[in-house]
């Protein structure tokens, strides 16, 4: 009876993108936090609701980007509802390109996921402009780098998210 | 013709021969001193090459048993050497985290005894923030160590490191004194000049931070050691914050500003300590 309820298809879908959702927070803050690039580090978070929005659904974008968005402003010290607003804005600002502008293919999740980047590290510096008066042109500086770092790994992540997302687990 | 007319007919030619045949070869052994006849040599001929392939593949089977026994015997040997050399490294490393740690308590004990009325508590750095907008790194304690939001932190020196901006039941987040958040009340150079330590976010990706001198008719001169000025109760008086590397001016304006730079390297921190309980000077 319950079984009839449940679609197991999505429960597992659901657990291992969760799986995926730890794993690249874990790496975010154990890895990428000792990794500069010109004293710049990666963040590679907003890529997830981009990742799940074009190639699982809308749906799973903006929730994915909900849970992550939680997780990550409970994980940095800066933030604390900027990621909660931002990751699910991006899932859906993805589903909604999706439905009326771009593909699904992989040229189009790269430009989907360059562009969240860019979104996310404009956010962040926004943040700073506002709140701590500072200037623009560092801050525009360390966004540009902050995207530019975080472009390899698009390609991490968008593989076995694609593999996933085709894959039939029933 | 039976055997009894065939043996009386050649029975003594044969016996003649064979025992010729044997004197032959007895003669012959001795002639070639010990090298084989014909028969001998031909069947040796032809045995030699299958003899060379077996006795080949037994000495491969015969080496192969002795590389392995002896490969057992290096590996085991290898393994008791690895384990030696694993007990020697753990003592040196013991060794010299416990000279390091001593070398901290003793520079601890110095800053108890100038200030007994610290109450500290010592805790690992155990991860950075991985924001680049934000100076900031996690403790490995937390509330169950006492530790509450706004206690200063400091190095065994005194040096102060930051201030702890929120905690959890065994870790604490604390941001530095160069985040973009930071504001402390300081005092600057020998005559103990009034001014405001503050974060500034170009500043930041240096390492460094800004000094807004605040008491008019005073200058900041380079080199000057800036210290806490205790006052608003959120830092002890005199822990050492660092020094002004630079004087510049704002663009645009007439106002100048020093630039801070910390008196300890922030990244290679790697043990600091929570002043819990402090005397506040008004």
């Amino acid at each position: 009876m319950l079984l009839d309820v449940i679609d197991l298809d999505k429960l597992r879908r659901a657990i291992l993108y969760l799986a995926i959702t730890l794993l690249t927070l874990l790496v975010q803050e154990l890895l990428l936090s000792r990794v500069r690039f010109f004293g710049i580090r990666a963040l590679i978070l907003p890529l997830l609701p981009v990742m799940l929005s074009l190639l699982q659904g809308p749906w799973w974008g903006m929730i994915f980007g909900l849970i992550t968005g939680i997780l990550a402003d409970a994980t940095f010290a800066e933030t604390k509802v900027l990621f909660t607003i931002l990751l699910p804005l991006i899932g859906f600002l993805t589903a909604a390109a999706e439905r009326f502008l771009i593909s699904r293919r992989p040229v189009a999740v790269f430009a989907a996921s360059v562009a969240a980047l860019l979104l996310t590290a404009l956010a962040q510096a926004l943040r700073v402009l506002v709140l701590f008066d500072g200037e623009a042109l560092p801050l525009l500086r360390v966004a540009a780098l902050q995207t530019l770092w975080s472009v390899p790994f698009i390609f991490v992540l968008y593989f076995p998210c694609k593999a996933l997302a085709e894959r039939n687990l029933d | 013709m039976s055997f009894r007319k065939f043996a009386r007919h050649y029975g003594l030619r044969i016996l003649a021969a064979v025992l010729a045949a044997v004197l032959v070869a007895l003669a012959g052994a001795h002639l070639l001193k010990g090298r084989a006849g014909v028969v001998s040599n031909t069947a040796g001929v032809i045995k030699a090459p299958l003899q060379s392939a077996v006795s080949g593949v037994v000495d491969w089977f015969e080496s192969l048993y002795g590389y392995i026994y002896e490969y057992d015997k290096l590996v085991a040997e290898n393994e008791s050497l690895r384990s030696q050399l694993a007990a020697a490294q753990e003592e040196a490393r013991l060794g010299a985290a416990d000279r390091e740690e001593n070398a901290h308590l003793r520079e601890l004990l110095n800053l108890r005894e100038q200030h007994s009325d610290f109450v500290f508590e010592s805790a690992r750095v155990v991860n950075w923030n991985s924001s680049n907008w934000a100076s900031a790194f996690t403790l490995s304690k937390g509330a169950n160590a006492d530790i509450d939001v706004g206690m200063p932190v400091v190095t065994e020196a005194g040096i102060l490191v930051g201030q702890v901006s929120e905690v959890g039941d065994n870790w604490a987040t604390v941001r530095t004194v160069i985040d973009v958040e930071t504001n402390v009340g300081v005092l600057v150079g020998e005559a103990g000049n009034a001014a405001m330590a503050v974060g500034d976010f170009a500043l930041m990706q240096t390492g460094r931070s800004k000094i807004y001198h605040l008491t008019e008719g005073t200058s900041l001169l380079e080199k000057d050691v800036v210290l806490t000025s205790g006052r608003g109760g959120a830092f002890p008086q005199g822990l050492v914050v660092g020094y002004i590397e630079s004087v510049l001016t704002e663009a645009g304006g007439q106002m100048p500003y020093g630039v801070l730079r910390p008196a300890v390297d922030l990244d290679s921190l790697s043990q600091v300590f929570v002043i819990k309980e402090f005397v506040v000077v008004e």
